[in-house]
This record gives C-alpha cells, sequence and structure tokens, in this order.
C-alpha cells in the first residue's frame, strides 16, 4: 500500500436532461502519498463533491477513482470495503456525531467497523475500550471523554475527536473538508497541527479542501484551484501562492484579506 | 434537564394532571367496564325502553332498554382497543414504509417515496370506505382499514424525519467508515427519530378513535350486537329530535377520549422534544422578573461628537424560571463621523447582540438596557424593553442595516426592486414611481448589471453578492450618516467579499458615511476599518487603532492571545500555528491567570 | 458561521428567458405536477378497479340476487361483463371512463355517471364553501393570533387560542353536526333540520365540516406565521420600520401562504371525505348518501364511480393548490426544479 488517491477524468453531475449541472467536470488530480493537497475554490466550486465522490457518498458519473490501483468508484463488495481505507472528517462539528450516542460509542463503532473491513476477529470490548482511550489521548483529550456526549465538548474538541474517528479507522487518506471553517480561529490551530502531527506520525495521505488560502498555505505540501467544476491549477504551495499563473488563482490570493 | 425531570415537571402543570386523569379515567373503563356493567348493558328491558332521564338511568335508555350511559362506558373498552390497536399496525406499518427508502436506496427508494406521496394525497376516510368495501362492514375491517389509511401518512412523517437525520454529517461518517445501512438505520436514524414518532403516535391514536367512530356511525364499522361509541351514536342520532342524551353522551364520550389523547400527546412532546415545546408557565413568571441590571453611573455621558455613542449596553437571555444569563454586559462605545469601527469576537461574544440592540432589533425574551445612546444629534429615549424608538423614524434616512446572509435577509417572496425602494416609500416621501427610479439608480451605482432588468427579479435570481449589493443599495436610498453591517461578508466567497468590502470603503470615502462593522475574521476588520474593538465573552476589552492591532500594541491579553491565532499569508509555515486551548480564560485581563475554566459547550 | 454554498457569477436560468420551453423552470415544474397529476389519477382508477375484483363473493350472483338461476346469474354476468378476461374488463373499465360510460348501478339500473351528475352538484357545494372558509378564516386568525403572541408576548392570550383550538380541533365532523343540529335545528330552532333548500339549510353542514379543520389549521397557520416572523427578512422588514400592516401584510402573509397551502393540501382532502359523514347526518342530498347506500346495498358499480369522484376531486384540489402555490412564491417551483 502506498496511500495514492488519484482521480482520473472524474466528472459528477446532477439532474438529467435539460437541467443537468455539472458539479465535478472531468478531474484529473492525484494526491501522491504521504503528502497535504490542498484544494481550494470557491463555494459551488465542486471541491467537496469530488471528495464524496471519492468514498462513495456521491456516485461519480464518469472516471476512475483509483486507490492504489484500484479502481474504487462504484465499488460493490471487496472493493466497497478496500474503499474505506479512505476516510473523511466533515465540516460541521454540531452534525458530526450522533447526539444519541457517547463520544467513546462512536469511536468504537470506527474500530469495529475497521476490524471488520480487514476481516480480522473484532477484538473483545475491553481491548476496544483501551484503544478508544489512546485514540483520545492522541488528540489530546482526556479519556474520559468516551463518557461524554457530544454536545457536551466544544466544537473544537468534536473536530479533534472527528479527526480521532477518522483514524480509528487506519486510513491510507483522509479527505478534510473544511474542517475548520465552522470553528473559531482561536482553536483552528489545535486541529490543525494535530492532523499534520499525525500525518507526520502515521504517514497517511491528506486531501485538504479550504476556502481560507491562508490556512492552505501553512497547512498543504501542494495545492490544486477548483473553479466551475474544473481543476485550474496545481503546484506547489509556496509556487502558486507566490506566483499563480491562472488568473483566477490571482485574483483568489488577491482578494485575502490581510492584517 | 433530563426527561425524567421534564416529566415530573410537566405532570405538575394543570395539562399534565388533566393528561393523567384523562389516561387513567380511560385506561380504567377499558380495563373494567365491560366486567362491572357489560351484562346489566346488554340485557334488554322491553317495559322500560326509550326512557327519559331517571335518578335509575341518568340519561334515560334506548330502544331496547338499556341504560345508555352505561352502555356508553361499557363501549369505551370497543372503542379504544379497536383504536390502539389500529394505530399500532398503522404505526409499525408506517415507520416501516418510511425507513424503506432508505434502506434499499436509488430508483427503488425513489419509486416508494413517490408511492408514499400518491398515499398521502387520498383521504383516510375514503380509503377506509374503500376497504370496508373489499372486507366487508365489520369492525375489524374497520380497524384495518384505518391502519392501512394511516401509513401514508405516518410513513411520510418518519421519512421525513428520517431524511432529514440521514442528510447529517454523522449518517455520512458511518457509511464512509462502512457500517451496514440497515445497522446505520437501527443505530443512527431510529433512536435520533424516535420522540417525535412517539409524540406524533399519541395524536394519530386519537384520530383512530374518532375515525373509527366514524365509520361505526356510518355503519361500517362494529355490527350489532356488539357496539361502540360510534355505533350507539348511530343508534341515538334518529332520537335528537325526542331526547338528545342517546346522541350526546356516546359523543361526549368520544371527545373526551379524544382530548385524552391530544393531552397525552402534549405532555410527551413537552417530556421528549422540549425545544419545540416550552413551558409557558415560566414564561408568564420570567415576564415578572427583570434582569437586574442597575446603572453604574447616573446620567451617563454620551460623546456628543459621535455619530454614534452608547454607554452601558447590556442584554440578558432568560436562564431559567428567575435568572437571567448575561450575554453582553456594560459595553459602551463611540463612532466618529466618516469613521470605520470594525467590532471582531468570537461565536457567543456579544458582537452582533450589541449591534442587534443598537439597532433596536433585538425581541422578547432577550432584554436590553442602556444607561444612554445617543445617535447624530440626538439623545435616544430608550423604552422599558430597551428599544430605542427615537431611532425609528431614522431607518432608511440617516441609518442603514446590512446582514449576514443576503438570502435570508431579503424576502423571498418579494421582488429585489421592491425591497430596495421601500424605504423611500416609507420614510422619503417619495411616490411609488419615484422610489422605483431612485432604487434603479442606486442598483446601478453598487454596480448591479442591467439595473431596470433586475429591478423585477426575486432574490432567488440574484447571486450572493448581488443580493447583498441590494441590500446595501436599500440602506443607501437615504443618505445615511451610519450603516450597521453584521458579518456582511461571512456567507461570501473571498472574490466577492472582496467586492463588498471595496463597495463599502468606497460609500464611506465618497459620502462620509460611518459603518459599524461587525466580523468574526480580524483580517478583514483591519484591513477595512480604522478602529477595532474587541469583545470577549460579553465584554467589550479592547478599543484600538487598527495601526495599532497590526504593530501588535493591543493591550488585552485576549487581543494579543488572538492575533497570535490568526493565519495569514505571511505566517511561518514550519512552526505549529498558535491556538488558544480550550480552558483558558481572559475574562481577568490579566495574561498570567488565564485560570482553568470549565469549557463552556457549545449551544 | 456557515459556509452557504453561493454561486458569484449570475445565477444560473435567470427567470428562463432565451432558454429552451423545457429549460424555463415553470414549465418543467408544470410538466412534473401534471405528470404526478396523471399517475396518481391512474393508480387511483386502478384501485376502483381492483376494489370490485377483491371483493369476495360473485358480483354477478349479488346483482342477480341470492334466489336468482343459474342462468340468471350467467345472463347478468355476461351483461356486466364478468365473462372476459380481467385484462379486457380493465381495459374496458378506462374505455367507459372517457366516454363517460361508468357502468350501471344494481339497484337502481340508473348510468352511475347519471347517479353521479345529478348528485354531485350538493357536494360539491357544501366541500367548497366549506373549503373557502376554512383557509380564510383560518389564516386570518392564524396571523392575528401569532402576531399577538409573537417571541412569547401576551402568555394569557396564547393559552386561551390553544385551549380553545385544541379542543375544537378534536371534535369530529360528525359530532359538530348533531351537536350543531341539536342547539340550532332542535333547541332554537333557527335553521332547518336537514336537507337542502334555502340559504339557511347551508349553515350547519358547512360550519360542521369546517370547524374542526378550521381549529386545526389556525395553529398550523400561527406556528408558521410564529416561523416566518423568526425569519432574517423580517429582521430586515423590521429594521426598515414599515407600519404593522405593511409588514404582515406585503413581507409576512405571501411567505406565510406559502407554507401553509403547502400543509393545507392534505387537510381539504380530509375535508372532501368528511362530506360523506355530514351528509348522512343533514340527509344531504350529496353523494355521500349515496355511497353509504350503496355499500351497504352492495352496488359496486355505483361504490367504484363514487370513490373515483371524490378521489380526482381531491387529487384536483391539491394541484389548484400547487398550482396557486408556485404564482404566489416562484422560489418553489424552482427549487423542486
Amino acid at each position: 500500500m502506498s496511500n495514492r488517491l488519484a482521480f482520473e477524468s472524474v466528472s459528477v453531475t446532477y439532474g438529467r436532461g435539460a437541467s443537468t449541472f455539472t458539479a465535478v467536470d472531468s478531474v484529473d488530480i492525484a494526491i501522491e502519498p504521504g503528502e497535504i493537497l490542498g484544494l481550494v475554490g470557491e463555494s459551488g466550486s465542486g471541491k467537496s463533491t469530488l471528495a464524496r465522490a471519492a468514498v462513495g457518498l456521491t456516485e461519480p458519473t464518469s472516471g476512475r477513482i483509483l486507490l492504489d490501483d484500484v479502481d474504487v468508484a462504484h465499488a460493490r463488495g471487496a472493493t466497497a470495503r478496500e474503499r474505506r481505507r479512505i476516510q473523511m472528517v466533515f465540516q460541521d462539528p454540531q452534525s458530526c456525531f450522533d447526539p444519541r450516542r457517547t463520544i467513546g460509542q462512536s469511536l468504537d463503532e470506527a474500530l469495529v467497523a475497521a476490524s471488520q473491513r480487514d476481516a480480522t476477529k473484532v477484538p473483545p470490548a475491553r481491548v476496544r475500550r483501551e484503544e478508544v482511550a489512546s485514540l483520545l489521548e492522541a488528540v489530546s483529550l482526556p479519556a474520559e471523554y468516551a463518557q461524554r456526549m457530544p454536545q457536551q465538548l466544544s466544537g473544537g474538541q468534536r473536530q479533534r475527536v472527528a479527526v480521532a474517528r477518522a483514524i480509528a479507522a487506519r486510513p491510507s487518506v483522509i479527505l478534510a473538508d473544511e474542517i475548520t471553517s465552522a470553528l473559531d480561529v482561536s482553536v483552528q490551530g489545535s486541529v490543525l497541527n494535530l492532523l499534520k502531527d499525525l500525518q507526520r506520525q502515521m504517514g497517511f495521505s491528506v486531501l485538504f479542501i479550504s476556502h481560507n488560502l491562508a490556512v492552505v498555505r501553512i497547512v498543504c505540501d501542494r495545492v490544486a484551484v477548483m473553479r466551475k467544476g474544473e481543476v485550474i491549477e496545481v503546484g506547489e504551495t509556496l509556487e502558486v501562492m507566490e506566483s499563480p499563473q491562472a488568473d483566477y488563482t490571482k485574483e483568489l490570493i488577491g482578494a485575502v484579506p490581510s492584517l | 434537564m433530563t426527561a425524567r425531570q421534564r416529566l415530573l415537571q410537566v405532570l405538575g402543570t394543570p395539562l399534565g394532571l388533566l393528561a393523567i386523569i384523562g389516561c387513567f379515567t380511560l385506561l380504567f373503563f377499558t380495563l373494567f367496564a365491560p366486567v362491572i356493567w357489560g351484562e346489566e348493558a346488554r340485557m334488554t328491558n322491553t317495559d322500560r325502553i326509550l326512557e327519559p332521564p331517571s335518578d335509575e338511568h341518568i340519561f334515560g335508555t334506548d330502544g331496547s332498554g338499556r341504560d345508555i350511559f352505561k352502555r356508553t362506558l361499557v363501549a369505551t373498552q370497543l372503542s379504544v382497543v379497536m383504536a390502539l390497536a389500529a394505530t399500532a399496525a398503522g404505526v409499525l406499518g408506517g415507520i416501516i414504509l418510511g425507513l424503506l427508502p432508505l434502506i434499499t436506496g436509488g430508483r427503488g427508494g425513489r419509486y416508494i417515496v413517490a408511492g408514499i406521496n400518491i398515499g398521502v394525497a387520498f383521504p383516510g376516510l375514503l380509503l377506509a370506505i374503500a376497504f370496508s368495501v373489499i372486507l366487508g362492514e365489520s369492525g375489524l375491517a374497520a380497524a384495518l382499514a384505518i391502519a392501512i389509511a394511516m401509513m401514508p401518512n405516518y410513513g411520510r412523517l418518519t421519512h421525513n424525519l428520517a431524511a432529514s437525520v440521514w442528510g447529517r454529517d454523522f449518517i455520512s461518517a458511518a457509511r464512509v467508515l462502512g457500517v451496514p445501512t440497515w445497522k446505520i438505520v437501527a443505530r443512527h436514524v431510529l433512536p435520533n427519530v424516535r420522540d417525535p414518532l412517539i409524540v406524533n403516535a399519541a395524536m394519530t391514536a386519537g384520530n383512530a378513535l374518532v375515525a373509527f367512530a366514524g365509520l361505526s356511525f356510518l355503519g361500517l364499522g362494529i355490527q350489532v350486537p356488539q357496539y361502540d361509541w360510534g355505533r350507539l351514536l348511530n343508534e341515538g342520532v334518529s332520537r335528537i329530535f325526542v331526547t338528545p342524551a342517546p346522541a350526546l353522551v356516546p359523543g361526549v364520550a368520544i371527545i373526551l377520549a379524544g382530548l385524552t389523547f391530544v393531552l397525552l400527546g402534549e405532555v410527551l412532546g413537552k417530556v421528549l422534544t422540549p425545544d419545540t415545546h416550552r413551558s409557558l408557565l415560566s414564561r408568564i413568571r420570567q415576564r415578572k422578573n427583570l434582569p437586574d441590571t442597575t446603572a453604574t453611573s447616573d446620567e451617563a455621558d454620551v460623546n456628543e461628537e459621535s455619530v454614534l455613542s452608547v454607554r452601558n449596553l447590556h442584554v440578558a437571555a432568560p436562564a431559567d424560571k428567575t435568572n437571567w444569563r448575561p450575554l453582553v454586559e456594560g459595553v459602551s462605545f463611540d463612532v466618529a463621523p466618516g469613521e470605520i469601527v470594525g467590532m471582531v469576537g468570537e461565536s457567543g461574544s456579544g458582537k452582533s447582540l450589541t449591534l442587534m440592540s443598537v439597532a433596536g432589533l433585538i425581541e422578547s425574551p432577550l432584554h436590553v438596557s442602556a444607561d444612554a445612546a445617543y445617535f447624530d444629534g440626538e439623545h435616544l429615549k430608550l423604552q422599558p424593553d430597551g428599544h430605542p424608538s427615537a431611532l425609528d423614524k431614522h431607518f432608511g434616512q440617516k441609518l442603514a442595516m446590512v446582514f449576514q446572509d443576503p438570502m435570508s435577509s431579503l424576502n423571498p417572496a418579494l421582488q429585489v426592486g421592491t425591497q430596495v425602494a421601500e424605504p423611500g416609500m416609507l420614510h422619503l416621501g417619495m411616490s411609488r414611481k419615484e422610489a422605483k427610479d431612485a432604487a434603479i439608480t442606486r442598483l446601478n451605482d453598487v454596480r448591479i448589471p442591467e439595473a431596470e432588468r433586475r429591478f423585477n427579479q426575486y432574490p432567488h435570481e440574484y447571486s450572493g453578492g448581488m443580493r447583498q449589493r441590494a441590500m446595501i443599495a436599500g440602506g443607501l436610498m437615504g443618505k445615511p450618516s451610519l450603516i450597521l453591517a453584521d458579518e456582511p461578508t461571512t456567507a461570501l466567497d473571498v472574490t466577492v467579499q472582496a467586492e463588498i468590502l471595496n463597495l463599502l470603503r468606497g460609500i464611506n470615502e465618497a459620502e462620509g458615511t460611518a459603518i459599524m462593522f461587525v466580523s468574526h475574521d480580524i483580517a478583514v476588520v483591519t484591513s477595512l476599518c480604522t478602529r477595532v474593538l474587541v469583545m470577549y465573552r460579553g465584554h467589550l476589552v479592547e478599543d484600538i487603532s487598527s495601526a495599532d492591532l497590526r504593530n501588535g500594541l493591543a493591550q488585552h491579553p485576549y487581543t494579543k492571545a488572538l492575533m497570535e491565532t490568526v493565519p495569514t499569508m505571511e505566517s511561518p509555515r514550519d512552526r505549529p500555528m498558535a491556538s488558544i486551548p480550550d480552558d483558558a480564560d481572559f475574562s481577568s485581563g490579566n495574561s498570567s491567570d488565564a485560570e482553568t475554566a470549565p469549557e463552556e459547550s457549545m449551544r | 458561521m456557515s459556509v452557504t454554498p453561493t454561486s458569484t457569477d449570475m445565477t444560473k436560468s435567470a427567470g428562463g428567458k432565451a432558454q429552451g420551453w423545457n429549460q424555463n423552470p415553470w414549465v418543467s415544474y408544470l410538466l412534473r405536477r401534471g405528470m404526478y397529476f396523471v399517475v396518481s389519477m391512474f393508480v387511483l382508477v386502478s384501485l376502483s378497479f381492483l376494489l370490485v375484483q377483491l371483493i369476495p363473493g360473485d358480483p354477478a350472483r349479488i346483482s342477480a340476487g341470492e334466489a336468482a338461476p343459474a342462468e340468471l346469474v350467467e345472463q347478468r354476468r355476461t351483461e356486466l361483463g364478468l365473462d372476459r378476461p380481467v385484462i379486457i374488463q380493465y381495459l374496458a373499465f378506462w374505455g367507459g371512463l372517457f366516454t363517460g360510460d361508468l357502468g350501471e348501478s344494481i339497484t337502481s339500473r340508473m348510468p352511475v355517471i347519471d347517479v353521479i351528475m345529478t348528485r354531485a352538484p350538493a357536494t360539491l357545494e357544501i366541500a367548497l364553501i366549506a373549503v373557502a372558509l376554512t383557509l380564510v378564516t383560518s389564516i386570518c386568525l392564524g396571523l392575528l393570533f401569532g402576531a399577538l403572541t409573537r417571541g412569547d408576548k401576551r402568555p394569557g392570550t396564547e393559552v386561551g387560542f390553544t385551549g380553545a383550538t385544541g379542543i375544537l380541533g378534536v371534535i369530529p365532523e360528525f359530532l359538530a353536526g348533531i351537536i350543531l343540529v341539536y342547539f340550532f335545528a332542535v333547541n332554537l330552532d333557527l335553521v332547518p333540520v336537514a336537507g337542502r333548500s334555502d340559504f339557511s339549510s347551508y349553515i350547519l353542514p358547512v360550519v360542521a365540516l369546517a370547524l374542526g379543520s378550521t381549529a386545526g389549521l389556525t395553529r398550523i397557520v400561527r406556528a408558521e406565521a410564529l416561523n416566518v416572523l423568526r425569519q432574517d427578512y423580517v429582521r430586515t422588514a423590521r429594521a426598515k420600520r414599515m407600519n404593522p400592516v405593511r409588514l404582515y401584510g406585503r413581507h409576512v402573509l405571501p411567505n406565510l401562504l406559502t407554507s401553509t397551502l403547502t400543509i393545507s393540501g392534505m387537510m381539504l382532502g380530509s375535508m372532501i371525505a368528511g362530506t360523506v359523514l355530514v351528509e348522512n347526518i343533514f340527509a344531504w342530498p350529496g353523494l355521500g348518501g349515496t355511497i353509504v347506500e350503496s355499500i351497504q346495498g352492495k352496488d359496486y358499480p355505483l361504490v367504484q364511480g363514487i370513490i373515483i369522484f371524490y378521489g380526482s376531486l381531491v387529487l384536483l384540489i391539491n394541484l389548484i393548490v400547487d398550482i396557486v402555490l408556485i404564482t404566489i412564491d416562484p422560489r418553489t417551483a424552482l427549487d423542486k426544479s
């Protein structure tokens, strides 16, 4: 496993006939092993749709989505299990945990799902409890938080647990969809530092979707710019930020407010 | 508050008591009336037919000399049991029908939903009549018919609730983890839709009871010699010209039983879905205890040089029966003519509330108070609820407002042009025609292309940025000396944000209009504003020029810490990003004793 | 803070001008809505056909009479067309529907269509008057009480309103009818007890039919009004400082109508069905009395015809409501497409 996720001329369209809307328009892009690839663009540009297609929340209309040479688009059965090596962290900390289940139960679900994916025996409850504790520790939260309900956590803490849930599934690739845009700027750093640290330790690849260029500049190795469903520019983060090629990228960078 | 605590609380109210009494009465008669009076109510007595009310028979006797009251009590069992059986079957079927589309998904699911929608269109009574044709006229057939008629409605309710849960991220997360669909439905969907379904089932049972009585009344339900309330009503209604009791007694029984189920539903609603059911009594009590916001200074000294000056502003929300939770505490500030002042803070810091109270847009149950307020040469008289009524006449003339979400701030049912032109007609004495011409000019001013044509369009035909421009155009109908802007660019993309900021800057430069700009985004605020006010947990902690803020001259430790955390295009990439720990508390204004405080949960 | 999707460019399909006819959102909405109506009608007709097929026992035998000799039953069977294969019967049923031939009543031997044509006007009258009354009354009262009790104001009024509408809402139309008859016709002798004669004879049936629905719908309208009053655009309107008439009439009412009509479609359907009960109480010469008689008399062609009549009336009202909806608020049409 090399943790590479590649989109090959992936398109996603909604609707039929005259009211067809192309959300993603033959996108070719690859997340190389162990890198953090930034994906920027305005809302409605197709960033989230692309990510959702990779995990099967949306079906791509055409193209291939390769996870280490396995096409996981329209995956069923064994391939669908393989696809679970791609995990996703969502934008809204209000809705990313079942309000009726404790943090521990939510993390436990991920552990069980990971064992089932790898067709290994599901470890006994006691072992899983310890794993939940160590997951919480990995995201700098006390083990007692397993007993808490999501409502008792702050938005930043919840996003950290969301990262923990993603890594509980021992992923090859994590798709981070605007994971800090609903958070206050003061806690944003704690979540992003955590993601970067874990990525460095565990070696998974990250697709980091954000509309905030300043954040992307700090977090990402490379960056891709999307507009109206198409990727219009890809490159090393600093290169793109300092000498953007596409007009739209220039406009985007010019619009970033400075302190 | 847990569900158990809420239950105890609700049962103590008049409503709860009535519900308990109703339920127990209904239960008692259902279980025991046939045992106690069954024999008596069945025996015919040809000597005493059609008797008027007497001591022996309080509501008289029927055509076979049987006591009407006792027959009504005995009929409780059949009426209630049939209604509950129909409800149980209908609810169960409805839940399965409503969850099925999620489990099958895709095309099959869509067909089921379409089927449910078609089923809902047909009224239950009609379906029940149709089914009683097939199944013959009997109580069981009527109950089955009611159950089947109930399924589409309940199915749709279930499906709507489930679909809204299905769209939430925790379901997506479970799907991405590969949890099987049936398990997601059982583990995540059902528990989250259960409560409203239970509440609705109680109400549905009441409807089933009434519908069943209706069918029996028509002669399509229970058949002789059995009898339920509907059957009794059927027998009694023919005698209504002679004596009302035979019809009214079972009629009243139906109404009381129906009410009992409604009350049960209300009680369950208050216990299980408290967000939508707030206690009325507590609200009445609250009204009498206004928050104690004693003025710290007597006649506060407003700055008459300012276009806006506010002293000691407080906003509070009711916390429980007697207490108020302060949201904004003692905020005082000035906005000079032609100045752009920014107000920043995190969610819940009270920045938007401050702006809304200045505009007089805070409604009950929130409570506003201030020592003094001054706008453009006029001391504002505050009403007891904090509303600066003197401000009313300035809106559309000297004061304008721009809100956060331009989609929801424009009325979706009215043409944009009408909404832009409105202030002209309301406050500037323009005719319809003049207001329209002025509005088109303003729309042009804020660079809306083809303003004339777009005047007649609806908000949904505008893009986000254009909607916000239209909002601003409406504010410019008069000649405002101050624009109050509440997160006006938060919902917009960066490039559009930059355009709106330029527009506001241009208005400020050309017209000398002062702007008070509230935002969570410090970078936006410092790039636009000349002065920055920082809010923290309801307090104004910093009042500083943008230049000083940029140069690191902030006084308050919170401001300093906040500035550290803002990522910029110049931030170092190799160092971890700064963040403020969850438990930091800057309330004391002293950085060294940022105490560990219990983390306040969001919402 | 939330990051809601907004498109920066000119929004697509701005009113649908200069586009193909099938791209016009109005046309495509009407097409879809019409399609839905057609499918529902198809289901309705098919189910009512199926209804008679599912009846236990032999319709020909029932029609000819229990004691009739076997030849007569067979003759009857041929007359009714019941000897043909089901699929042929089904197609013939459709054919009859388009030519206005719904068969013949078993008991009266009159064409079903004639029975419906003579009796339907009486049903339509009270149904439509009651529907109109319900809509107007509940929208006015709901908006009024919504305005009075917004933002938790006037808790006393709210208690009274909730209590009164709650009690009235559980009284079914047949009980309302009986109670009204007893007080206003029998006791006070103000209006006729039953039958359809002059204006006064309409009052009780219409009120009985409208009472419960009005109470229920008024509650819903008030809840919707409170919901609309919480919206950001009402805050915008209040920031413009206008008089209450303009605020409620121009800014709140159109939005209120949208949500209210969406909900009321279903309620109006059950009011139409309620005429069956009310007509039986007031001996109203409509189809409600006829359907009960024909079920008890096992007059299946008539039952079929009447069910199709009621069903299509309900579907038609729903269709009208939806069309009114998109003329009030074009956004609904666009949202769905």
